[in-house]
């Protein structure tokens, strides 16, 4: 019993974004709501979002991922295009691309996105509507059409 | 404050050498950082350390011992109040005020 919750922690671990040692933070290309910060109001931003702390109001952050670390607490709607719950949730998410929950996630909310990933044990109270309309387009093929029709008559 | 007022100077009293800062300052890996693309409009209240590169319209206060360090990026409009206050030399503070011990540094 007690090995089965050493392996869930280190699991945890190996799941939860190491902030203080993120290199994109250290490069100042991530942002960082740390846990013990407060914020009742608008927050928008065009770059990656980890909050560990509490937000109030409203997140326009499109197209940039964001991650509401474990110590997280977000009451608002969320715009993103990647965006990953390890906290605590209530509001609407919209993930442009997917939306991950970890484990340890509590939501509650509507959740609109192309992809979801939800981990055994998350919590979740809201509906989920998936819509490819949001996903972001893929890369194109390298192999040009003509050339792919040939294989096709090949392969017939 | 409006745009009309002239834009407030830190009071030299204020002023600590930065030396003095260093010995207060925690052995945190973590502090929050509010990116140059950031915006925020409302009231954040933190305890631990904060750099601001991006634009925050509202108030900031300071619990405790720590430091809000003000890049030259940053667009501030409205009231910070911390125990130590950086403020990169060259910083728009035009309709800011700014509260506490207030170092200007030249990065």
């Amino acid at each position: 019993m007690f090995s089965k919750k050493k392996e869930e922690e280190s699991d945890y671990e190996r799941t939860e974004p190491d902030v203080a040692t993120n290199p994109d933070v250290r490069r100042r290309k991530t942002s960082v709501i740390g846990p013990t910060l407060k914020f009742k109001g608008e927050l928008s931003a065009n770059e990656d979002l980890i909050i560990e702390g509490e937000i109030e109001g409203t997140i326009a952050h499109q197209d940039k991922n964001l991650t509401v670390g474990k110590e997280g607490r977000v009451k608002a709607d969320i715009n993103a295009r990647t965006v990953e719950i390890y906290g605590r949730v209530e509001g609407d998410i919209h993930g442009e691309d997917v939306v991950k929950l970890a484990k340890s996630a509590d939501v509650k909310g509507n959740i609109y996105c192309a992809r979801i990933v939800m981990d055994d044990g998350a919590q979740f109270s809201g509906s989920i509507e998936m819509s490819q309309k949001n996903k972001a387009p893929s890369k194109p093929t390298s192999v040009p059409i003509a050339e792919s029709a040939k294989q096709i008559e090949s392969a017939g | 404050m409006t745009a009309r007022d002239p834009v407030p100077e830190v009071p030299l009293r204020d002023c600590k050498p930065q030396a003095d800062e260093k010995g207060s300052r925690h052995p945190r890996p973590l502090s929050s950082i509010i990116g140059s693309t950031v915006v925020m409009k409302g009231d954040l209240i933190v305890g631990e350390d904060l750099v601001i590169e991006g634009t925050f319209d509202g108030t900031i206060t300071g619990k405790g011992p720590d430091t809000v360090t003000v890049r030259r990026t940053a667009r501030l409009r409205g009231e910070v109040s911390a125990s130590n206050v950086r403020v990169d030399d060259g910083t728009n503070l035009e309709n800011t005020v700014l509260s506490g011990r207030i170092v200007r540094t030249d990065r």
